[in-house]
């Protein structure tokens, strides 16, 4: 088995528990509550600067031409999906420029940054892989009877896009390639499935 | 700037700090009721940490301006001194660090520091290092004099109250006023936010010590 499926496989509960989280739940029925939205919106925003910038630490440090064209094709992705959240922060009357990141959220950025500077590529796209699996599979999962009609689908039918499971796989392809020490993988892996499942619940509460 | 940055940070950070002073396990230590496997548990997290503070210090070492260089070489060596400290103390208590594990606060903690380490400016950055030993320094001399009677893990405390340790964080305080005094009111702003995270941090490294959470799964 590969080393991103068996990382998917041994940290399963942790992707249920973020599909069974109340913020996706909320986004499946279309019921969660629009300032929740808001507010992760604009924590995401915050989020994937970090992510892309993640991306490009661990690019200058690939030992190979292809991993460096791959990698900064994934930053490509990335300025994508902020487009599109800019797009959201529009229509949703949020100014990203003045986004606070919360504390769950510096968290995960602090923890992706770190790794980054510190370790080798491969650790680096260890730590980076759940939040790309995550994402399709939870897109995935909640366009499973279809592409639903209330206020979140935009949100289900990006991350149950076609292209998002391209970028997944392009990642867990390379991270396949780079083979990173099993347990250091497994450590960090887990580590940012737990900020993925904190991340939810606490846009969740940002609006109790 | 009529008062000195540091006050102004200590200003800002007061009832947190305050809060942090309180905390259970600081008090239990006082009196000696604290338990062992609580304070053992302490132990091997500092330890794991401080291995971690490491490298934040010897980055925090590489963007120094030259004339500061001498003085945060020596912390380094310090550094190692305290781990040497753990390492005995560790023996004598019958403490074993092998195959432990960073608890999840303390990874987190951790990555705080690493990632302002090699993203921030020197500025911010020993803004943080200014945050973690004036805590320490306040937190274990708050111990110190609450304590009746000598502790069992008198070592420990002792070590952050010394005349040594206490010159050592004016001279932070002292620097980090001189190095404040040339910055924006922007950079200012984000060493601020940095202090407050960093004795949010503190605050947390406690509670997770003395509730025994370890990992949230």
């Amino acid at each position: 088995m590969s080393l991103s499926q068996e990382l998917w496989d041994a940290h399963f509960d942790l992707a249920q528990q973020s599909l069974q989280n109340p913020f996706v739940q909320g986004i499946a029925d279309g019921t969660l509550p629009r300032p929740t939205f808001s507010y992760y919106i604009g924590q995401d925003a915050f989020y994937l600067d970090a992510f892309a910038r993640a991306y490009t630490i661990a690019a200058a440090k690939a030992p190979d031409q292809e991993g460096f064209r791959v990698l900064h094709s994934l930053v490509d992705g990335v300025f994508h999906e902020r487009q599109l959240h800019e797009k959201h922060a529009q229509e949703w009357g949020v100014d990203l420029s003045s986004v606070e990141p919360g504390p769950t959220t510096r968290r995960y950025t602090d923890f992706l940054l770190a790794t980054a500077w510190q370790h080798e590529t491969g650790v680096t796209l260890a730590a980076m892989g759940p939040c790309m699996r995550l994402y399709a599979f939870l897109g995935q999962e909640l366009a499973r009877g279809g592409i639903p009609t209330h206020t979140y689908a935009e949100w289900i039918k990006t991350y149950s896009s076609p292209e998002i499971e391209e970028y997944t796989q392009l990642l867990d392809r390379l991270l396949d390639g780079y083979a990173p020490p099993a347990k250091l993988a497994h450590s960090v892996y887990r580590y940012a499935m737990l900020c993925e499942r904190d991340f939810f619940q606490a846009a969740f509460e940002s609006n109790q | 700037m009529t008062e000195p940055f540091h006050q102004t940070l200590l200003a800002e950070a007061a009832p947190l700090w305050e809060k942090m002073l309180g905390h259970p396990f600081l008090s239990a230590v006082a009196d000696g009721s604290i338990a062992d496997e609580t304070f053992k548990a302490w132990v091997v997290q500092d330890y794991l940490f401080i291995r971690e503070a490491l490298s934040f210090l010897s980055i925090l070492h590489a963007k120094a301006p030259h004339h500061l260089r001498p003085t945060l070489g020596q912390t380094i060596v310090g550094i190692h001194q305290e781990l040497d400290l753990f390492r005995k103390q560790a023996e004598a208590h019958g403490i074993s660090f092998e195959g432990a594990t960073m608890s999840f606060v303390c990874q987190a903690y951790a990555h705080f520091l690493k990632a302002t380490a090699y993203e921030r400016s020197f500025e911010e950055v020993f803004t943080v290092i200014y945050g973690t030993e004036k805590t320490y320094l306040d937190c274990w001399l708050r111990v110190k004099q609450e304590q009746a009677a000598p502790s069992r893990w008198q070592a420990f405390i002792d070590n952050w109250t010394s005349e040594a340790f206490q010159g050592f964080v004016t001279w932070l305080a002292t620097t980090l006023d001189e190095i404040a005094a040339h910055k924006s009111p922007h950079d200012l702003e984000a060493m601020r936010d940095l202090f407050l995270m960093t004795v949010r941090y503190e605050y947390m490294f406690w509670e997770m010590v003395y509730t025994d959470t370890g990992w949230p799964v």
